[in-house]
């Protein structure tokens, strides 16, 4: 018997690509969920990964950072949080505070 | 009666004392004396008061009254009193004159002529014969008049008569007699011959009495020529005749009451209509020819039974209970399971409002309230206004019962049925009715509708044609409120009910008669598609509505938090029925998330319901849905982004498969188990390259397979056929183990696996991998050799052939095939279950340690239902399953009805 697959229709599941599997330290949600003020994961409310290896939905860190009180501040160490520079991220807001 | 007995009694003592004083004398004249020792035959001793000339009338006439006299002790007394009244003047006489004597005698023979002239004849042979009057000429015989005048007027022409007698009390006297004794037997032979029709009998009831009354009122007529004066002749009549009538009328039987209910029921269901089912609500029910011929009849009837003086309260009684009566049947007969004119009639006329409740309303005011005017004008009664008014009343009220114990059916008819909900409607108006037609339906429902063998299907379908039907009836909703609790309960303990709405809800309503709805409830469909049209833009406006002009007061028997539902709203009162929103939203969501992975391409309709949905509960409780269908575009878009990418870059022969893909975002979808497995290697080159894509595209992110999810086509190419086929993935895989790319067909034969090998392979599950190789089986691809061995079926032909083969195989297989299969669990347990088993035996195994060391069933199964957060689905039976495998395995052991762990 010859047997070819003409379609195969696959599903799959996306998660975000970092090494730990958490929940994001300010919102206390899944890295794979939403952030409080976001409808829909992923595109919408993407991540941002620190140099100092903590990552946060981009929307909760940027809060944090806009406060005075958190002096641009990792959360989580307390270390001064940078972005890791991945792909074409955008310039870090860090440098203008 | 009464009181004559009385006033008599009271004489009778007056005598006794008077005689005492004065013993009786023996001077006395003998026919005094004699008529004294009498006492209780005075009839004769005064209508034939002369012994020298005893009259033939009054000797015959005799016998009867004395018997009379010792029967009735009423008239005995008024005929003692009569005596002792006599003996007191013949006393007092006595001490005055001799002259009395010639007086006496004088008025005596004129007693004599004029009782033997009115006395009543006794011989009865034929009912009416009695009657047969004296001819006219024989009145003006003078001595008649002369005598009555002296009887009647004693005191002037023969005033020194000792004794004198009204001869008015005599003649009355006489035709009570005659009545009791010579008609009531007539009468009981009339009612007894049952012959005859009972019309029939009734009218020789008439024709008898008619008679008496004739023969009654000549000797009253001959007296009462005698009067001067016009005014006590009428009063002397009237009395008579009263007299007559109290007589008449208190000798009802039971029999002549029976004879005349037949008759009157008859007259009257020919008059009322009511007899006439068949020709429904047309105009001419009844012919009319027949009505009034009827009507004439009963008419005259009663007009002779008024004469005869059966026209009393009794018959008025007994004519209101069959009028009652009638008007029941009548209601019942016409309107039961009538919902609906017949076509064509009435159509022409404007018909507003209820249907029935007008026809009734129409024929209480022209035939039953005429009739009754008619009837009661005859027996000299009148009939007010108001009395129609309440017999309309009272006639609604009945409809309305009748309509009431006919709702569960006007429900399951529905629409068709509208007249009947109209009629009930307008008829239920009081708290009292609603509360009796809440409780009558209830009562129906839970008879007809709530028990196990009804489908959730039915009973949704029911409740369904409820809230359209209790919507009609009371825009209020608060009827339905108090009828659902028994059905929701029902519903809470169906569990099914919820899958049913949902799938109902999605279904399409274009294919509504589609044989692929059936046991959907895709009417909920269409009614989402109709409502959500309507629904827009009106709902705020309306909290205000100044501009209602159709706005009423909340019905008085609201509850207190009692809001105005605006709508029919059928499927917003079907969720709300179904229990808990959360339960009612996992399970939308598990079917939107199956019909998502489904090859469907067009989610209309889901969005449609999602919308609903949210306007129902909340954007956020639906939110996961949102994500969902979101997922399924975006990864629509993905997919040709990545496959045009793939394309280009070469890296994707044009003519391989076709992949496509579904990437989800796995915290927004209901449980999505991972079964991986070893996919086929021309996939897992393109799903390499696919995932690299993606991960190009969305920086940061991976992919992770859900292999067994999704599905595949595959063409298969055996010897004598080939079969394009699709299927799941996992099956895709597992045949295509069986690929054999060797063209030299016949060299080595059809590919054959064993299941073990195909296990090892694909790392597949071996549940899947089981119902995948069924599914081949199924499909006539592969064949079961035995000892789990499976082989490609190249020919059909050969499936037979080799039928004996493997019967052998199977035979001598048989103990391998018992030794190989390891202690696995029921293969028909999804990997969901599987976890939930799990966790169960936990709190079971906690329990047991922590609590208490052996526990009863039912105490396992009510820690379970406190202590598992999402509910606890099983039943006893469930669980008791579960623990006896749990037994098996050797982790518990049931001692004395409970259970407890073994300790190891």
């Amino acid at each position: 018997m010859k047997v070819t697959i003409k379609e195969w229709n696959s599903v799959a599941t996306w998660q975000w690509d970092i090494p730990e599997d958490d929940v994001c330290g300010i919102c206390q949600v899944h890295f794979d969920g939403t952030c409080p003020t976001c409808k829909y994961p992923g595109d919408d409310c993407s991540l941002l990964s620190g140099k100092c290896g903590h990552s946060f939905h981009m929307h909760c860190i940027m809060e944090w950072i806009k406060q005075e009180s958190a002096k641009g501040q990792c959360p989580m160490c307390r270390q001064p949080f940078e972005w890791q520079d991945q792909d074409k991220e955008i310039e870090a807001p860090t440098q203008t505070e | 009666m009464a009181i004559t007995t009385t006033a008599a009694r009271v004489r009778t003592r007056k005598q006794n004392v008077f005689r005492s004083v004065f013993p009786p004398d023996a001077s006395q004249p003998a026919h005094l004396a004699s008529a004294f020792a009498e006492a209780g035959e005075p009839i004769r001793s005064q209508g034939a008061p002369l012994p020298s000339a005893p009259s033939s009338a009054s000797s015959s006439s005799s016998r009867p009254r004395r018997h009379a006299a010792t029967h009735s002790a009423g008239s005995a007394h008024g005929f003692a009193s009569a005596t002792g009244r006599r003996t007191r003047g013949n006393q007092s006489t006595q001490q005055s004159s001799s002259t009395g004597v010639s007086d006496q005698a004088r008025w005596d023979r004129a007693w004599h002529v004029v009782t033997s002239r009115i006395q009543l004849p006794t011989s009865v042979a034929v009912e009416d014969s009695f009657g047969a009057l004296v001819p006219e000429s024989q009145d003006l015989d003078v001595t008649f008049y002369d005598s009555l005048a002296l009887v009647l007027d004693p005191a002037a022409l023969a005033p020194q008569a000792a004794h004198t007698e009204d001869i008015l009390l005599w003649h009355s006297r006489q035709v009570r007699q005659h009545f009791l004794h010579q008609v009531l037997p007539l009468l009981a032979a009339c009612t007894s011959s049952h012959q005859r029709g009972h019309s029939q009998v009734l009218l020789s009831i008439i024709g008898t009495l008619e008679a008496a009354h004739r023969q009654y009122l000549y000797g009253l007529m001959l007296i009462v020529r005698g009067f001067r004066d016009d005014t006590s002749a009428e009063a002397a009549m009237a009395k008579f005749r009263r007299d007559i009538h109290a007589i008449v009328g208190n000798s009802w039987t039971p029999e002549l009451i029976a004879v005349l209910r037949n008759v009157l029921h008859h007259s009257l269901r020919i008059i009322l209509g009511s007899n006439s089912r068949d020709s429904g609500l047309g105009p001419g029910w009844s012919r009319e020819a027949d009505i009034s011929k009827a009507r004439g009849e009963l008419l005259g009837l009663l007009e002779s039974l008024h004469q005869v003086g059966l026209g009393g309260d009794k018959f008025q009684v007994l004519f209101a209970e069959m009028m009652d009566a009638c008007m029941q049947d009548f209601i019942k007969e016409s309107y039961s399971r009538v919902w609906k004119v017949p076509d064509g009639r009435r159509r022409s006329r404007a018909m507003t409002g209820p249907l029935c409740l007008n026809h009734l309303c129409n024929w209480i005011e022209n035939r039953y309230g005429r009739l009754a005017v008619e009837v009661l004008s005859r027996l000299g009664g009148q009939v007010a206004w108001n009395d129609v008014e309440r017999w309309r009343e009272v006639a609604t009220g009945r409809l309305a019962t009748l309509r009431m114990h006919e709702l569960f059916d006007i429900v399951l008819h529905w629409p068709d049925s509208k007249g009947g909900l109209d009629d009930l409607a307008s008829s239920v108006t009081t708290p009292q009715r609603r509360l009796q037609l809440t409780d009558a339906f209830s009562a129906t429902l839970q008879a007809r509708l709530l028990h196990p063998g009804r489908s959730t299907l039915d009973i949704l379908q029911t409740y369904i044609s409820m809230i359209r039907t209790f919507h009609a009836l009371d825009h209020s909703k608060v009827l339905l409120d108090r009828v659902v609790p028994a059905l929701k309960l029902c519903l809470w303990n169906r569990d099914d009910a919820i899958g049913i709405v949902v799938t109902g809800l999605l279904a399409n309503p274009n294919t509504a008669n589609a044989e692929e709805n059936d046991g959907k409830l895709v009417e909920l469909a269409v009614i989402l598609n109709e409502t959500s049209q309507q629904h827009q833009g009106r709902d705020d406006e309306e909290d205000l509505g100044w501009n209602d002009m159709s706005w009423v007061p909340d019905p008085v028997d609201a509850g207190v938090n009692y809001k105005r539902p605006k709508n029919e709203d059928i499927i917003g009162t079907l969720i709300s029925a179904l229990g808990l929103q959360d339960v009612f939203i996992k399970e939308f969501q598990s079917i939107v998330a199956e019909r998502l992975l489904s090859k469907q391409t067009s989610f209309q309709q889901e969005i449609k319901v999602l919308g609903l949905l949210k306007k129902r509960f909340g954007e956020a409780a639906l939110q996961n849905c949102d994500v969902m269908i979101r997922d399924i575009v975006d990864s629509k878009r993905v997919d040709t982004v990545l496959r045009r990418n793939l394309k280009n870059d070469g890296s994707l022969e044009p003519n391989s498969l076709s992949y496509h893909s579904k990437i989800l975002s796995r915290l927004f979808w209901p449980s999505l188990p991972k079964d991986p497995f070893t996919v086929p290697l021309p996939v897992a080159q393109v799903q390499k390259k696919y995932e690299a894509g993606f991960e190009q595209l969305k920086s940061s992110r991976k992919l992770n397979w859900l292999d067994h999810l999704g599905s595949a086509t595959v063409k298969l190419e055996l010897d004598d056929r080939s079969i394009d086929l699709e299927c799941k993935t996992y099956e895709a895989a597992v045949i295509y183990e069986f690929h054999d790319d060797s063209d030299g067909s016949g060299t080595s034969g059809p590919v054959q696996r064993s299941f073990n090998e195909l296990w090892e392979k694909l790392m597949m599950d071996e549940d899947l991998l089981e119902s995948a190789l069924k599914f081949w089986i199924a499909q006539r691809v592969l064949r079961d050799v035995g000892n789990k061995t499976y082989v490609v079926l190249e020919t059909l032909d050969s499936d037979v052939g080799d039928k004996d083969v493997m019967e052998d195989q199977v035979a001598t297989g048989g103990e391998d095939a018992n030794e190989q299969p390891s202690p696995k669990k029921p293969k028909n347990i999804g990997a969901k279950e599987r976890e939930q088993r799990v966790m169960y035996w936990q709190f079971i195994v906690g329990m047991l340690t922590n609590s208490s060391p052996a526990m009863p069933l039912g105490q396992i199964a009510m820690m379970l239902k406190m202590l598992i957060p999402d509910g606890y689905p099983w039943s006893n039976e469930d669980l008791q399953e579960f623990l006896g495998e749990k037994i098996t395995e050797g982790e518990m052991e049931l001692v004395g009805g409970k259970y407890r762990l073994i300790k190891k």
